[in-house]
Order: structure tokens, then C-alpha cells, then sequence
């Protein structure tokens, strides 16, 4: 068997650099060295370990970034992805490593090189630096990879003569290991693979025979293959045009049974669906629906969805549709009440979500809560949420009509006034430059009602809203 | 509004920046705004804590303030959680009751670790002479009221305070039904935390701090406004009732104690019966000077005797010099070696006491700087013990005080420049990378730069909102305190229970207890302590004095080495600048001055060591010395005054002592003024507290006839002074060391260097740099062996009947001290036979390895890869398969030099066979570099190429912008200068090279012959030999 490895020494940085263009030194920095450099800050003398002190001597306008071991994670998942559409067995050894069956591949790409060709383009397209390797096991070409050999290597005595030349630290062993490895003279790999294995093994451990055996191993990693994410995605080719949008609702049921069929068995449910409508002369248009809480039902979806399909007026013959799944996740049961009147079967979520289709998603907002002392920041609207906040935070009385603006009074509140509290100072509110000073007081105004006025520093009242 | 004047106000209930992250405000700031505000009193009440107090009552004293500062503190039944809940401040009405508060505190903070506390109510029972003020909170409703009320009926006031919040009228409420409830008085409070509303940014900044989360997500853990700070008295008046504001002032009239009332006696058991303090001194120092003056005192110093016996008799310091006395006692019976230091030290009673070796005779000169009366400076004793054995004088003191009689002072631990950007930051949601990168970037040693600019250069926008908030509250920040630590060895030890005087606390460190005041505090109530501390070089002295007598049969004391004449050869290879190793003169620095000072007496040496600190070379006064003392320059004195202080060091100041005389004499500073001045100097570079002085200086010399050029000279030497200004009474002692390090130096080299290495780590120098000094000297220097070595290095007679060092297994990386003793303990008389004699010991596997690293097993495996083969064989640990195994082990090839190195390094941090640059220059590799010893013989101003181990990197304070490298190769060590524009071009090779290879220009100086290299061209060379380890001391 034929391996290929791929070695993306700085996946991060030249992902976030590849998107932004830019070209000023730049490291990314984690528990206070330098993990990755970009080649403007090479040229500054910073190297992979530079402390962050010293890289900052080196160079006083480096662009300093965090480090995020979950990011680059999801990174090298992406590229799987990518690189699966043109090799069908890869492993991912993470952080930074793609591993490659090639052997089956080459009969299709014709020989290794033009499958390397193949391989290479979304590397290109993505900015990437990378080293590579091939070699008879998926170890050799992981080693090579990492100190850089950038070779093909068909042959498995070249690659075999090529790690018995790799200095003990470069070899891929544990850091310890290699340690000790050196301090008995055994200064290169071919060193230590020249003495027996079973005097090795008897004096550094287990570890190292069974990591030189594995130069040897032609045969796969123990570990699982790369398998493509399982999304539900099927396209349905109409019998007939439709152009009335609510006849959509039969082959629309159609694809949605199969969507049930699909996550059922899977114990999965989706929070959002794609509905593609491909028009006959028209490029297609895509209609996303969905829903908060994650739904399997194809019943349940086929409701959201006819929501949606009745105010939109199609702009030609529909000749297909299509179905992608999107946000899937695990199936639970929602916690059912026991005593649930008959009617009310919507749960909170399911109600936000039937608002949001008949009414679209901006049209639905919740109020929430927030620790500030400024009235006007002690709650802020966002996208609707299933689950409440349960405890409101408020620390004093609050009117329970605030106005978005607060009303000039035009005049100090006169003898028809009745204050019933107050002062009750704010100051504050400095980090975000948006300060206020005001005077609370709770008033009875001449008609009756209970008001909450404020006073500035230059005397002016303003009327801010109005207890019940 | 006229009402101000009218109403009479004390503020009972005020936090300051000891209450850590609570409070925004100096206990002084505080004050002197209460004073302004004109309130009648101000109640100091940190939270179980008076540990600001002292700071407050200085400042009062210091600007005449016409304000009562009553002392008190704050408790709380649950410190952790802070709102919403009932506290109890408790104030001294007298000594005693003062006594009781601090006695409550050490209770409450000796229950729990260091920085936390615990009260429970019954604990305020004992408050007898105290007054309460409880404030009660509707949110915690407790048995609290009725306790208080019972236990302290007419000492009890509710308190209540007003801070336009929301809540107010509920605690209003609630108050007003405790007090009737209890029959009660309500006293009015502010619950400060600022002394200025303008605090509340850095108030929520310091909640934002404590509580870890950005500003912006404390929500209502901040303040809603600023009323929490020192309100005017017109707006006390309309927030109070008359009756609440008239209680505070009726409880302030109440409140009489003034820290002035603390003195405390020293312990009694130091004096026999028979004697009083003074009569005992007296006999002791008779006897002293039958030991220190065999031949019998000479006349003019008996007279010194009896008049400094006579000013320690005037000014009751006697106790305090039988408490030093006892402790170097204690030293001496236990044979630990010791100094003392400090302005009272230089005393012939001091020297009588045996409490240090400076010999009166060798620097008459100093005996004015002996306690002054005029200048109310308590008296100074510092104490250095061998750095290894101070503990055992620390166990001596609690022992025999017992720890409620003793207890270390305190440091405060304050914000400095990073800990104030990091924090700061942080409070800003500012990222931490970021923080970092302006953390390490700014060079706070760049007069020419703020660290405004600085920051703003590396890309803080200072004109943005965040970027001025932030660049104001990391200017406010710095300086406040973040925590109490423990002095370095400042002891207080008293008569009588130390807690009725100070409260004591836990400190990090177990079975230590630490008191809530710093040194400076302790100075201001002239509350004498006494330093313990520790000296590497007193170890490193004692070591080889006892090598001396074992191997010459020759038993010298410190105070011996100093009585003997002024050693003639000692002083010449000083004067070489061949000092490794010697105290106080073996840095690069003091190196290159010394062939220019070329001390040849004692008291050069007190001068040298004063003179080569950041100091004396920032105010410019090295170079007038140097001309004056070559005779280049004329010495004149404006008068016969300043003659008389300046004369021993040329006309120069060099010592803080003279600086202070100077005031005194010439500008007419008073005894307290010029103490003032020598606190103002040793911290004005944080506290910027000279420039006050400025005017007072240089206007009263000039109205003294001085000429205006020299005030002005004298108040720029001042300044450069700073907090490095050296004492001269400090010097004189260190100068003790500096001789008996060089005496035995030059006499028993192999005794001095192998002591030396045994004290590691002290000193600039790296075992391998004081091998290679040794071995420099003829010192012949012995490699590890398994059957040779000790623990510590040794002293070891060669076949030519020489004194050679052996390594010691200490040397070894990897090893402990434990089993290798338990190996040296069955070594038999011949030494080990073989490998298998050593591993039936069964000794930890990875101590064995390590020694054959070091190829201390030689003598068994012919190389050290061989060694660790063999030990590395798991089976060798079964008896049977022993002897199969090792009749046919696999052969290791043997190591190259470089692989040899490269162990040695790895392994013993030195190598005896190889240099590297050696190594380098064999290969060929450095084609065209001289070596150090080449150097000697070039020319001044020649073009010169050397390579060599970069072994330090120095940039002073002093030296703008020069970085010095100490560039090391077989030969010896050269010093590079490397001028701020070069570094900068250069700056890779600058700052990364392990080696570096230079072009440069080398200088030499015409009197001294120092040579240097003016560095032109780096080259870092590091690849040549990267896998080597060494690491260089860089920039400490």
C-alpha cells in the first residue's frame, strides 16, 4: 500500500490570513510562545517556540493572535471534506495532519503525480503552507512529512534510507524518548534501528519497537476513516409543472417522509430545512425554513413548510424540488406534560417558529435582561429563545412602561405634583462612553397617573415612563 | 450655602485601598480630603484591618493637619460575600481599646490563610474600650442587634447611611426600627469608599478586578453612582437628620487615641538580674574589648566608647542592642557566620559586641554617622547571616520570644507597571495576547519615551474612548496595594503580647506570621525591628574558612582577616580586575572599574563598592572621582563646612550619608528635614517627594553665600541619587566581605573556589565560569567519579602534593541529595569494583543514569554511552540474568568531542575536556577570530574579529541604550559594547546568538588598559553548535 501525508505547519494562521490579505508579521501565540509564524515575521528572526517576550524585541509591530485548538480542529475538518471528493480513503491525524490512501486512487488519476496535481488545487485555492510525504507506511510518511521531505517517494528502500538519516529529535518520537535516545550517542534514527529490537525494548520500552515496527507497516491506521457528514439531501423531479405554490404540498409530503425515514432510524432530528424550487427557465430559488427546537416529523415539517409556500407567489413553473437538512442534531424527546389540555399541543418553541414562518424571522424578538444600572441598557431585544429567563434582576422599582425616549417635561413638576420617592441617583455607565446622570423620582402627576421622572445636572425633567 | 460652617461632621465609616479591591483611595488622599471638606474627624476603618493607619497619621503629622484621624475597622460576619448584607465597625476609643481592636483582628485573621478572616458575634465581647456602630441591612436579619446591645449598651450606635440608591428608604426604615427596636442612637455614615466622586472609574474597575470579569459585565455589582465618596458638608446636612450628624461628632469627641501613644518595651529576659539594661551593655562591652583589643584600647577610641555607651543610654536604645547582641550570640554558638550592617553597626560598641568586624581603626571616618540625636533617626542594625542557616536564626527567634512576642513585618505588595496593564486591561475586555504584547514591549527604562507613547505605538489608540480610560486608571492603579507580603527578615519582638500593638496575620509561608505594618511604618512610629537576612557570600566565607583550617591548619575569623595589616598583594590583584567571585566587586561593571580605582586600602574598597551603582553614575559622579583621585582635577571646597563632609571622598558625594550631612550643613536643614529627605530620596522615583525639597535646598544654600551653579549641581546629584544612593555605613561592612572574599582568594584559591561552588547559587558567576576562573588561577580542577566524589565539591591532595577541586556529585543534573549520600555511605574504603556493585544497591534508576551522563562511571564502562546502556537493562535487575547480560553486552560507539560536550553540558552545566569555541576554532570554523588572550596584544583602536558564548546580556539603566554582552571563549571573557543603533540593525543576530561571532573596533583604556570591543558587525553563529545548552543569563 501507498500513503500520502499532508503536514499543515500554520493551518490557522493561513486560513485567517488568507481571508484578509494581509501581509504585516503576524504569530500566532499559545501559553506565551509562538506556534505559528507568518514569513513576514519569519524575516523578523521569530521562529516556532519564540517566547512571546523575545518575538516582541524582534519585532515591536507583530500582530499578536490566540492561538484556538478547536478552530484549527474544525479547519482540518473542512479540508477532509474537500479532499474526499478527490480521495476516498483519508484519515485525519490532528492537529495539523491529513493522512492519504493512495493506491487505490492512482489507477483513476492515472499514476501518483497527476493525483498529486489533483490534490493539490484546494490547497492552492486555500492559501494553505503545507509538507508532504508518500511512503510504504502511514508512519514513514507522516515523519517525512513533518521534517519537510516534500517528495513522492515510490520507492520504499529511497524512503527507508531517508529516515535512517533523520536526526533522533526530528523523528516523530516522544520527547522524552528521543531524550534518551541521545544520551546513549544514538544520534540518528538509522542508529538506533541497527541495534536489536529486543535490546531496545528491554532497556527504553515497549513504545519504541512498536513505533519502528510501524515504519514497516504497510496496512492502515487502527483508527477510523474520514467519513463524509451523513446529511439528508435528495432532489425530486416533478411529473408535472406546478405553478400554483400551495400544490406543492404532495411531492413536497413525498421528500419530507423520506426526510423521516432518514432521521428516524438515526434518532435524529434537524432544526432547519433548504427547500430548493427549481424554475424551468430560471435559476432556482431556496427557501429556508425552520425550527428552534429541532424537529423529525415530516408531518411537523410539512406544517412549517405550507406556511411558508402560502405567500409565496412563484415566479415560473416549478419542474423540481429539492431538500437539504441543516443543524441536525441528536433526537430527545421534548419533556411532554402529563396533563396537557388537548389543545395547546404547541410547545414554546413550536409557537416561535410558526410565528417566524408566517411572519419571517426579524418580525419575532424577545426582551431580555440585563445587569445595568442605565434604564435604557437594563434590557436589550434579540432573537427569540425557547427557554425563559427566569429571574428577573431588577434591584429597585421599575415602571412598567419605559419609554424609548425619555420625554422632555418642559417645566420643574409644579405643587399639582406629588413626589412619592426619590432621588435615586444614577451615575454611571463610563466603559462604554455612553454615561448618564440623572435623579430618579416616582411622582404622581396632576391626572392621577404614577410617573417616573428624572432630573440632569442642569435641572431639565424628563418623563421616562409609568408604573401601573 | 453657609450652612457648611455651621455643622460639625465626622466621618465614621470610611474604607481605604487596604481594604483590597474594595476602595479607590490612599488612606492619605482620604484625609487630606476630609480635612479640606472640613469634617472634624475621619475614621480610618479598613476592613479587618489598620494596615493603612500609619500612612494616614504620617501624612497628618508631615502637613500639620488640623483634622482628628480616629482608628478603626470594619467587620463582616460573611467576608465573602460583600452586598447586601450587616457590618460592624469598631473604633478605639483609647491605647486599650486600640490594644482590643488589633487584638480582634489577629484573631479574626489568625483563624483563617493569609488575606482571608473570620468573626463570630461573641467575638466582640472583649471590645470593653471600644466604641460600635452596627449597621444593620433589611436583607440579613440576625441575632447580631441583640448580642451588641446586650454585651455593649452605651457603646452602641446604629449607623446609617444615605446614597441616593433606590434601596435607601428601606434601610432608612429598617434602621429606624433597629434603634427603636434595641433603644439605640443613630449616628450618620458615608460609607466611603473615593475620597472623590471622579474614583468611581477606577472603583468599578477594581470590582472588575475582583470579581474577573470585564467592567461591562458587572452589572450591578458596580456602584449606581458616585455618593459613596467624601460628600461636602451641605450635602450631609440635607441627607441627615441634625441628631444623626451631632452623633458622629459626639463619638469622635469620644475617640482619644493617637498612634503617637504606641511604644513598646523591649523583651526584659535579655538582662540578668543585678543589671538594668544600660549597666549590662556597659559590662558586655568590657568584655568586648578585651577580646577585640588585646593590647588594650587606644585612648581616642575608649573615648568614642564612652560617648556612644552615654547616647545609647540618653536615647534608651540599650535593649535594642542586646536583643542584636543575643541573636549573633546565637549565631556564633551555633558557628554561623554573620555581619552586621547599618548605621548604628559601625559603632566600636558594635564592634566590641562582636556584632561586626569592621575594625574602628581601619575607617575612623565613619564614627559622625553613628546614631545622631539631632536627627531622630532610630538606630539601624542590619544583620546578614550564611543564606543556607538564617532559617535556623528565625526558629531561634519564635522560640525564645515565642510567636505572639514575635513577628515579621510586612511588605506591601503594590500595582506596579505590568500587574496594572494586565489588570487594567483585563477589566476592559482588552485580550490578553494584546496585553501581553504591550506588557513585554514597553521599556520602562527609556527616559525619552513614556509609557503613554509607548503604548501608543504599539497600537493602543489613545485617542479612542477605551484607550484614554485605560492609559488613565493604569497611571492611578500603580502604587496601590494589592496585598501584604512578608519582609525578607525584618523582626519585631516585644516585652509584651505583639498584638496589642500591631495585629498579626498568617503569611503564605506556613508557620509564619507576619504584622500588618511595613517597614516605613514601623520607622514613622520609631518602632525598632531588626533585620534578619540572608548572604551567600557569608556561607561562601565560612566554607572556606573551614577548608583553611582543615587542610592548612590555620583557624582565621572574619575579625581576624580585617585586623591583619591591609594585605599589599591582596589589593594588586584587585586592582588587575581579577575578581570572580569576590563580594560586591566581581561584576562586569565594578570589574572594569576597579584597574581604573586601583583600591589599596580599605577604605578604597568602602568607596568602590558605593561608587559603581546606579546612583553615583547617573548623578555623574564617578568621573570627577576618577580625574580627582588621578590628580587631573583640582579639589576645591566652597567652604570649610562642605570640606569637612566631602574631603574623604575628594570632594565628590558618594554616600546617601553625605548628601544628608550636606543639607544639613549647607542649606541649613534641620535634624527632621533631613530626615525627611534621606525617606523622600529611597523612594522618590516612585512618590516623586523630592521636588518639595528642591527650593528649601537650593534656596538656603544660595542664601548661604553658595554659588547657585553648585546648589543646583548638588540638588541634580540628589536626584540621580535617587532610591540607588548607597550608605556609606552599609558599604563599610559589605567592604569587610569584599576583603576576606579577596584575601582568601588570593591566598587558598583551591578553599575560595571550591567554597564558592558549594554555596550555589550566589554571585554572578556559573559553575563554569568559576571553574574556568579557577582553573585560570592553577587551580587544578578533578572531574565527577563515583569513586572519588562526595555530595559537595572538595578539597583533594594530588600526587604532586597539591590542593586540587573535586567535582561533587551536587554538580549532576538529576540527582538528589538523599540517595546519592545513602550511595556515598556504602562506598567502600576502595571504591566500587563494578558496575553490578553499585546497582545491587538498588538505587532510584534515573540517579544511576544521571551519573553515567556525567561520566562519573568511567571507571566501570569505559564511556559514558556505555554506562547508560548498561544501567538502562531492565533485566540487570534480576540477580540470575546479570551475568548472562553482561558478558555480551552491545558496544556503543564512543562519543565524538562534540557529543562530549554536549553531555557535560547537558549534564553538569560546565565540561572540564572541552570548550566549544575551542571546538569551533579546531574545526576551522572560525577562521579570522582572535581569542581573548590573543587581545592583550592588539593595539588600541585595532580591527579585530572574536567569536565566543554569549554568557550575559546587560543593558543598565545608566548606560542609555548600550547593551553589554559578555562574550566567553577558551581563553577568557570579553566584553562587547554594543551601541543602541547597532543592536537595532542587527537585531536578530543581537538577540538570538548563543554564539556570536563579532567585527569590531577594540579600545583599550589608556590608564587601566580594560579593554572592549566597540561591536560593528553580529554574526550569530548559534547553528554551528545549536544543540548545545547553554543558556546565557540574559538581561538580568
Amino acid at each position: 500500500m501507498q500513503w500520502l501525508y499532508l503536514y499543515f505547519p500554520s493551518l490557522q494562521l493561513d486560513s485567517l490570513l488568507n481571508q484578509q490579505a494581509y501581509h504585516q508579521p503576524c504569530v500566532l501565540v499559545d501559553k506565551n510562545k509562538v506556534l505559528q509564524a507568518n514569513p513576514e515575521a519569519r524575516q523578523w528572526g521569530i521562529k516556532i517556540g519564540t517566547g512571546l517576550a523575545q518575538a516582541a524585541l524582534l519585532c515591536a509591530q507583530l500582530k499578536v493572535i490566540a492561538y484556538d485548538a478547536k478552530q484549527e480542529q474544525r479547519l482540518l475538518l473542512q479540508l477532509a471534506q474537500r479532499l474526499y471528493q478527490t480521495s476516498a480513503t483519508l484519515y485525519l491525524d490532528p492537529p495539523q495532519g491529513l493522512l492519504l490512501q493512495t493506491s487505490d486512487m492512482l489507477r483513476l488519476y492515472n499514476g501518483l503525480d497527476a493525483y498529486w496535481q489533483q490534490l493539490q488545487q484546494p490547497l492552492k485555492e486555500r492559501g494553505l503552507n503545507y509538507h508532504y510525504a508518500s511512503a510504504h507506511s502511514p508512519l514513514a510518511a507522516q515523519v517525512l512529512a513533518r521534517v519537510g521531505n516534500d517528495r513522492l517517494l515510490k520507492d520504499q528502500r529511497q524512503a527507508t534510507k531517508l529516515l535512517s538519516q533523520l536526526p533522533i529529535h526530528g523523528a516523530g518520537l516522544e520527547y522524552k524518548l528521543a531524550l534518551q535516545l541521545e544520551r546513549l550517542g544514538l544520534n540518528t534514527l538509522g542508529q538506533a534501528q541497527a541495534l536489536p529490537r529486543s535490546a531496545l525494548g528491554q532497556r527504553l520500552g515497549q513504545n519504541l519497537v512498536t513505533y519502528l515496527q510501524q515504519l514497516d507497516t504497510h496496512s492502515a491506521p487502527e483508527r477510523s476513516a474520514y467519513r463524509p457528514p451523513e446529511h439528508f439531501r435528495q432532489r425530486l423531479e416533478l411529473l408535472y409543472e406546478i405553478e400554483q405554490s400551495t400544490a406543492l404540498r404532495f411531492p413536497l409530503k413525498r421528500l419530507l417522509n423520506d426526510l423521516e425515514a432518514f432521521l428516524g432510524p438515526r434518532q435524529l432530528r434537524v432544526a432547519g430545512l433548504s427547500l430548493g424550487l427549481e424554475y424551468r427557465e430560471q435559476n432556482a430559488e431556496r427557501l429556508h425554513i425552520g425550527c428552534s427546537d429541532g424537529e423529525y416529523r415530516g408531518e411537523a415539517w410539512l406544517a412549517l413548510c405550507m406556511l411558508r409556500l402560502e405567500q409565496l407567489q412563484l415566479q415560473a413553473p416549478i419542474i423540481a424540488i429539492s431538500l437539504n437538512t441543516k443543524g441536525q442534531m441528536p433526537w430527545a424527546p421534548l419533556a411532554a406534560q402529563l396533563f396537557e389540555p388537548p389543545g395547546g399541543k404547541l410547545t414554546p418553541g413550536q409557537l416561535i417558529s410558526r410565528l417566524q414562518n408566517k411572519l419571517g424571522d426579524h418580525a419575532v424578538q424577545q426582551v431580555y435582561l440585563r445587569d445595568d444600572h442605565r434604564p435604557e441598557r437594563s434590557f436589550y431585544q434579540g432573537p427569540p429563545h425557547s427557554h425563559y429567563q427566569t429571574q428577573p434582576a431588577t434591584i429597585a422599582l421599575r415602571p412598567s412602561l419605559l419609554f424609548a425616549l425619555p420625554q422632555a417635561l418642559g417645566h420643574k413638576p409644579n405643587h399639582q405634583w406629588c413626589i412619592l420617592s426619590g432621588p435615586e441617583r444614577i451615575q454611571s455607565g463610563w466603559w462604554d462612553n455612553v454615561s448618564i446622570c440623572r435623579d430618579y423620582f416616582i411622582a404622581r402627576n396632576p391626572m392621577g397617573q404614577i410617573c417616573w421622572l428624572f432630573r440632569t445636572p442642569r435641572e431639565e425633567w424628563f418623563l421616562h415612563g409609568y408604573f401601573s | 450655602m453657609n450652612i457648611a460652617s455651621v455643622v460639625d461632621y465626622a466621618e465614621l465609616h470610611c474604607l481605604s485601598n487596604f481594604s483590597f479591591l474594595r476602595a479607590a483611595s490612599h488612606p492619605q488622599e482620604l484625609l487630606q480630603q476630609a480635612h479640606t471638606l472640613g469634617y472634624k474627624a475621619l475614621a480610618l476603618t479598613d476592613e479587618c484591618s489598620v494596615a493603612g493607619v500609619v500612612r494616614a497619621y504620617q501624612y497628618k503629622k508631615e502637613q500639620g493637619l488640623n483634622i482628628k484621624l480616629i482608628i478603626g475597622s470594619e467587620f463582616l460576619l460573611k467576608p465573602d460575600q460583600l452586598e447586601a448584607q450587616e457590618s460592624i465597625v469598631v473604633l478605639a476609643k483609647n491605647r486599650q481599646g486600640y490594644a482590643q481592636l488589633c487584638q480582634l483582628i489577629s484573631l479574626a485573621r489568625q483563624r483563617c490563610e493569609k488575606g482571608r478572616y473570620q468573626v463570630y458575634q461573641h467575638d466582640f465581647k472583649a471590645l470593653s474600650e471600644c466604641l460600635l456602630i452596627w449597621n444593620p441591612h433589611p436583607n440579613s436579619i440576625s441575632e447580631l442587634g441583640k448580642t451588641l446591645s446586650t454585651q455593649h449598651k452605651q457603646r452602641l450606635w446604629v449607623g446609617c447611611h444615605r446614597r441616593l440608591s433606590a434601596l435607601d428608604q428601606s434601610l432608612n426604615t429598617h434602621c429606624q426600627s433597629m434603634a427603636d427596636h434595641y433603644d439605640l442612637p443613630i449616628v450618620a455614615l458615608g460609607q466611603v469608599i473615593m475620597h472623590n466622586p471622579n474614583r468611581q472609574m477606577l472603583h468599578d474597575t477594581l470590582t472588575a478586578i475582583r470579581l474577573g470579569m470585564p467592567v461591562y459585565a458587572c452589572g450591578y455589582a458596580l456602584q449606581a453612582n458616585r455618593e459613596h465618596s467624601l460628600r461636602p458638608l451641605d450635602k450631609i446636612v440635607k441627607l441627615y437628620p441634625p441628631s444623626w450628624i451631632q452623633a458622629s461628632v459626639t463619638i469622635a469627641r469620644q475617640c482619644d487615641f493617637c498612634l503617637s501613644e504606641l511604644s513598646y518595651q523591649y523583651p526584659a529576659e535579655l538582662v540578668p538580674s543585678g543589671y538594668d539594661a544600660n549597666s549590662y551593655l556597659h559590662y558586655l562591652v568590657e568584655q568586648g574589648k578585651a577580646i577585640r583589643f588585646p593590647a588594650g584600647v587606644p585612648h581616642d577610641i575608649a573615648l568614642i566608647i564612652d560617648k556612644e555607651l552615654s547616647l545609647i543610654a540618653s536615647e534608651g536604645y540599650a535593649h535594642f542592642f542586646l536583643t542584636v547582641y543575643d541573636l549573633v550570640q546565637f549565631a556564633k554558638s551555633q558557628r554561623i557566620l554573620y555581619q552586621g550592617r547599618g548605621s548604628s553597626a559601625n559603632s566600636v560598641v558594635c564592634y566590641c559586641l562582636e556584632i561586626t568586624a569592621v575594625d574602628p581603626r581601619q575607617i575612623q571616618v565613619l564614627f559622625e554617622r553613628f546614631i545622631s540625636k539631632e536627627r531622630a533617626e532610630p538606630p539601624d542594625i542590619d544583620v546578614d547571616f550564611e543564606h543556607q542557616r538564617r532559617e535556623e536564626i528565625i526558629q531561634y527567634i519564635y522560640q525564645k520570644y515565642g510567636r505572639h512576642r514575635a513577628a515579621l513585618a510586612a511588605t506591601v505588595i503594590t500595582y506596579r507597571f505590568k500587574s496594572a496593564v494586565r489588570e487594567v486591561g483585563k477589566a476592559l475586555g482588552i485580550n490578553l495576547p494584546q496585553l501581553e504584547l504591550f506588557i513585554k514591549n514597553v521599556d520602562r527604562k527609556d527616559a525619552s519615551t513614556s509609557w503613554h507613547e509607548q503604548l501608543q505605538s504599539l497600537g493602543l489608540d489613545g485617542q479612542s474612548h477605551v484607550g484614554r480610560c485605560f492609559l488613565q486608571l493604569v497611571e492611578t492603579l500603580q502604587g496601590f496595594p494589592r496585598h501584604l507580603s512578608q519582609h525578607v527578615g525584618g523582626f519585631i519582638i516585644s516585652a509584651g503580647p505583639l498584638s496589642e500593638l500591631v495585629p498579626i496575620e498568617n503569611a503564605s509561608m506556613a508557620e509564619r506570621t507576619v504584622i500588618q505594618w511595613d517597614k516605613d511604618d514601623l520607622a514613622s512610629l520609631a518602632l525598632l525591628k531588626v533585620d534578619v537576612l540572608a548572604l551567600g557570600m557569608l556561607s561562601a566565607i565560612r566554607r572556606a574558612l573551614h577548608m583553611v583550617q582543615h587542610h592548612h591548619g590555620r583557624q582565621l575569623s572574619l575579625a581576624d582577616i580585617t585586623r591583619m595589616d591591609d594585605d599589599a598583594k591582596v589589593y594588586a590583584m584587585l586592582q588587575q580586575g581579577d575578581s570572580v567571585g569576590v563580594f560586591q566587586v566581581e561584576s562586569r561593571a565594578q570589574m572594569s572599574m576597579l584597574p581604573r580605582l586601583q583600591p589599596a586600602c580599605f577604605y578604597d574598597l568602602v568607596i568602590q563598592i558605593a561608587i559603581v551603582r546606579p546612583g553615583p553614575i547617573q548623578g555623574d559622579m564617578v568621573h570627577p572621582f576618577l580625574r580627582r583621585r588621578a590628580g587631573k582635577e583640582s579639589i576645591d571646597y566652597p567652604s570649610p563646612e562642605v570640606r569637612q563632609v566631602l574631603e574623604r571622598t575628594l570632594g565628590v558625594p558618594i554616600f546617601q550619608e553625605q548628601v544628608i550631612k550636606l543639607a544639613m550643613v549647607a542649606a541649613g536643614f534641620s535634624g527632621g528635614e533631613a530626615d525627611a529627605l534621606r525617606r523622600a530620596m529611597s523612594s522618590w522615583k516612585r512618590h516623586g517627594e523630592l521636588d518639595q525639597f528642591r527650593h528649601k535646598l537650593v534656596g538656603g544654600m544660595v542664601t548661604r553665600g553658595y554659588d547657585k551653579a553648585f546648589a543646583e549641581r548638588l540638588y541634580q546629584q540628589i536626584l540621580g541619587f535617587g532610591e540607588y544612593g548607597f550608605p556609606e555605613s552599609h558599604a563599610a561592612s559589605f567592604a569587610v566581605l569584599t576583603y576576606a572574599s579577596a584575601w582568601l582568594k588570593y591566598h587558598y584559591p583551591a578553599a575560595f573556589y571550591c567554597a564558592i561552588l558549594n554555596s550555589q547559587p550566589m554571585g554572578f558567576y556559573s559553575a563554569s565560569q568559576l571553574v574556568q576562573d579557577a582553573r585560570r588561577h592553577d587551580v587544578q580542577v578533578l572531574p565527577v567519579c563515583i569513586n572519588h566524589s562526595a555530595w559537595d565539591h572538595s578539597l583533594e591532595t594530588t600526587d604532586t602534593a597539591e590542593l586540587a577541586i573535586r567535582l561533587g556529585l551536587r554538580q549532576v543534573k538529576g540527582v538528589r541529595q538523599g540517595p546519592i549520600q545513602e550511595l556515598i555511605a556504602q562506598r567502600p574504603p576502595q571504591g566500587f569494583q563494578g558496575l553490578s556493585q553499585v546497582q545491587a544497591l538498588h538505587l532510584a534508576k534515573g540517579q544511576l543514569e544521571s551519573l553515567a551522563s556525567a561520566n562519573a562511571l568511567t571507571c566501570f564502562s569505559g564511556h559514558r554511552y556505555q554506562a547508560r546502556w548498561q544501567l538502562l537493562d531492565n533485566h540487570q535487575d534480576l540477580p540470575l540474568l546479570r551475568e548472562i547480560h553482561e558478558t555480551h553486552p552491545e558496544q556503543l560507539p564512543a562519543p565524538v568531542a562534540l557529543n562530549a560536550l554536549t553531555e557535560d553540558y547537558a549534564s553538569l552545566n560546565l565540561s572540564l575536556e572541552h570548550h566549544p569555541i575551542a571546538l569551533l576554532r579546531h574545526a576551522g570554523l572560525l577562521k579570522g577570530c582572535i581569542s581573548t588572550r590573543q587581545m592583550a596584544h592588539k593595539p588600541h583602536q585595532s580591527l579585530v574579529t572574536a567569536a565566543g558564548l554569549v554568557t550575559g546580556r546587560q543593558r543598565p539603566g545608566t548606560a542609555s541604550g548600550v547593551t553589554f554582552i559578555t562574550l566567553e571563549d577558551e581563553t577568557g571573557n570579553t566584553n562587547l559594547v554594543v551601541w543602541q543603533g547597532t543592536a537595532r540593525a542587527q537585531r536578530q543576530a543581537y538577540l538570538n546568538a548563543k554564539i556570536l561571532k563579532v567585527k569590531g573596533i577594540l579600545e583599550r583604556d589608556p590608564d587601566s588598559q580594560v579593554i572592549h570591543i566597540i561591536a560593528g558587525k553580529l554574526i550569530d553563529c548559534s547553528h554551528l553548535l545549536d544543540q548545545l545548552n547553554i543558556n546565557s543569563r540574559d538581561f538580568h
